[in-house]
């Protein structure tokens, strides 16, 4: 039978980069095709051949919105690939520049996503009709940017974090007032969430997610993992970061530039909604609140957008105490640039880092000093095969129950797609 | 009190003010760099220069009024007098902003900024003094080949200059720019290959690496 073409989506609006999606095929077999519009950048295969202190830079660049998850990530691929091990310091204030990074884009991304949760058609309108709720999330956001270029010198890119170094002298009076501004965020998220209760509306309440297995960083303890050691999916399997082909196939899609993974052969998703569903008994009864505030279903892949709100909230309070344990003893901070030469050693490396969107891997081999292999897994391409499956579930769903027009399908997909908050410039690196 | 035009605004002064003061009094900015008010006034930058409607050009600096008179004080023209002028001046400035205890507070480099000279390596506006200089540290900070601008925005977050607004092309520069690095113990090649993330693909490259080339004693360029 010839396929006969739906919806079509060639750009779904407040996603970071292009994106089409096709919805094909007929009532039963609906087949939903997610791929990213831009052409591939080969970060991987050019910086073949460059001294590794080069790498973390440019490969930064794979992305403006989630910078510091590549940078980082990079920096631990290459600290592991040379056996480097951080001043314990130098390592606290790279998972605060991750998780500043993790709260600030999901915190924008509640306000790209929120007219969805809130039946309007756009931003604007938001701020048009709740024009305090619109400024106070604007000025969260500047709060949390302040923090982080008191800390790392800038947002985007942030000049002060290399291989096995901090570069911005930081003091401890510094330290604490960023923790304080952080602690102030995490309060004024809480009042917010009482204002935003009153019109927050899932778009596809008691929609359940058709593949529910995730996968997240393996936490030490009770400790949010920004960086780990190990993969960890929610059947309970734990890999090694130097086996994660074992556990993740990447494949190329038949459609456009990007790739896509499964687990045992099955999609799996990642980011936020799995983040909080896998480190649910660390979250203190406070930001627990906000489950019920915002009527989070964690088996809705919607209430991806939910869950990137709490943990902004959460994040606030856990990096709020990294710092302000860190700031007694961090005098030392002006020394951290000590590091000159990156010895020109060779080895292999995985760097495993929680980035805005879901599990980042960079995987390098490094031949006297110099990269001689990567690969890298974003979060996007870990939830590509999620999106198409969720999305074909969704409408069977929304048909199911009477939903025919094809402008309301449509919107129902967009929200679903923007829900994930995919990265389409990190998925075509 | 003899009234004075300047861009279409006028102001009475006292006979015998100078044409930037009553420019300052209007209002009017006007570029200038050689007069100290009182101390020297020998008009030596021209990078002051006003002209009448009719043309004329004067020294804002020291041409002084005692009757009304109208003057144009901001035009395409007068700019690009303006830049010539200090271009000229600047050519012979032995630029070596990384060694300057004055940094920011430079008016050389304000000038250039305000009259879009390009050429001025970011070490300008570095805020870390010469020695504190990260090349001291052994760290590779491109800063002294790379255009100012950005007021050293990756210096002053804790990191290196990496180059991305691109190359310095006065050959005088690089050259003591290329002379630096290897006193303290850069090699020409480590800096080039630093140099071409951002500026692989400019022409401009070309120029710092036939004169890196020739630092290291030809070979390169
Ligand atoms: S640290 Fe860099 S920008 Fe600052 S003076 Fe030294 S070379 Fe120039
Ligand atoms: S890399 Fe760019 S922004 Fe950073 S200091 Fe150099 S020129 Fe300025
Ligand atoms: S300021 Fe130099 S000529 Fe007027």
């Amino acid at each position: 039978m010839a396929e006969r073409l739906v919806l079509s989506l060639e750009e779904v609006p407040a996603v970071a980069g292009k994106v089409n999606v096709y919805v094909r095929g007929e009532e039963a077999r609906v087949r939903v095709e997610f791929g990213a519009v831009q052409e591939p950048r080969f970060f991987e295969r050019s910086l073949k051949g460059r001294p590794v202190t080069q790498v973390p830079w440019v490969m930064s660049r794979i992305c403006g919105v989630c910078s510091v998850a590549h940078l980082t990530c990079s920096i631990e691929a290459i600290e592991r690939a040379l056996g480097l091990e951080p001043e314990p310091e130098v390592r606290l204030l790279r998972e605060v520049a991750k998780g500043i990074e993790i709260l600030q884009n999901n915190f924008v991304h509640v306000l790209m996503a929120i007219p969805d949760f809130t039946g309007l058609s756009n931003v604007v309108e938001f701020s048009k009709r709740y024009p305090k709720i619109f400024s106070e999330m604007i000025s969260i956001n500047k709060s949390v940017l302040g923090v982080s270029n008191r800390v790392c010198g800038r947002f985007i890119h942030m000049p002060s974090l290399g291989v096995a170094e901090h570069g911005k002298p930081i003091s401890g009076s510094e330290l604490e007032a960023a923790a304080k501004e952080l602690e102030g965020v995490g309060q004024r998220m809480r009042d917010l969430a009482a204002e935003l209760s009153e019109l927050w509306r899932s778009p596809a309440e008691g929609f359940r997610d058709p593949a529910p297995t995730y996968c997240v960083l393996d936490a030490a303890g009770d400790e949010y993992p920004f960086f780990s050691e190990r993969l960890r999916f929610s059947d309970g399997t734990v890999v090694e970061a130097g086996s994660y082909k074992e556990a993740i196939e990447e494949l190329k899609s038949p459609y456009s530039n990007a790739h896509y993974t499964l687990y045992k052969g099955s999609p799996f998703y990642v980011g936020s909604r799995a983040r909080l569903q896998a480190y649910a008994r660390m979250l203190p009864p406070e930001v627990r609140e906000l489950e019920g505030a915002l009527r989070m279903d964690p088996a809705n892949p919607f209430d991806n957008v939910a869950a990137q709100y709490i943990e902004t909230a959460w994040l606030s309070e856990v990096l709020s105490g990294m710092l302000r344990e860190l700031a007694p003893s961090i005098r030392k901070a002006a020394e951290f640039r000590a590091l000159k030469d990156v010895p020109a050693a060779s080895g292999e490396g995985v760097g495993l880092a929680t980035a805005p969107r879901g599990v980042l891997i960079h995987h390098y081999r490094v031949v006297n000093g110099r990269l001689d292999y990567a690969n890298i897994i974003t979060p996007t391409v870990m939830n590509a095969r999620h999106i198409e499956v969720s999305g074909e579930a969704l409408i069977r769903w929304a048909r199911e129950r009477g939903l025919h027009d094809e402008w309301q399908l449509k919107g129902l997909v967009a929200a679903l797609v923007r829900a994930y908050d995919p990265c389409l410039p990190c998925s075509v690196h | 009190m003899p009234k004075v035009k300047i861009d279409g605004r006028v102001v009475e002064v006292e006979p015998g003010t100078t044409v930037l003061a009553a420019a300052e009094k209007a209002g009017v900015r006007i570029p200038r760099l050689c007069v100290v008010p009182g101390l020297y006034e020998g008009s030596s930058c021209r990078v002051c220069l006003v002209k009448t409607p009719a043309g004329r050009l004067f020294p804002a600096c020291n041409y002084r009024v005692y009757r009304d008179e109208e003057f144009v004080a901001t035009s395409p023209d007068l700019w690009e007098m303006r830049r010539v002028n200090f271009e000229l001046l600047l050519a012979f400035h032995r630029i070596e902003c990384w060694q300057c205890e004055r940094k920011g507070a430079c008016s050389l480099v304000s000038l250039a900024k305000e009259l879009g000279v390009e050429g001025i390596p970011v070490c300008s506006e570095c805020p870390l003094p010469p020695s504190e200089c990260l090349l001291r540290r052994g760290i590779l900070c491109l800063g002294m080949i790379t255009l100012a601008g950005c007021e050293a925005e990756c210096v002053a977050g804790g990191g290196e200059c990496w180059g991305c607004r691109g190359p310095i092309t006065r050959a005088d520069v690089l050259e003591r720019a290329f002379k630096r690095y290897s006193e303290l113990g850069f090699d020409v090649t480590s800096v080039v290959s630093k140099a071409e993330i951002f500026w692989n693909s400019l022409d401009s490259f070309g120029v710092v690496k036939s004169v890196a080339g020739r630092a290291s004693g030809g070979g390169r360029g």
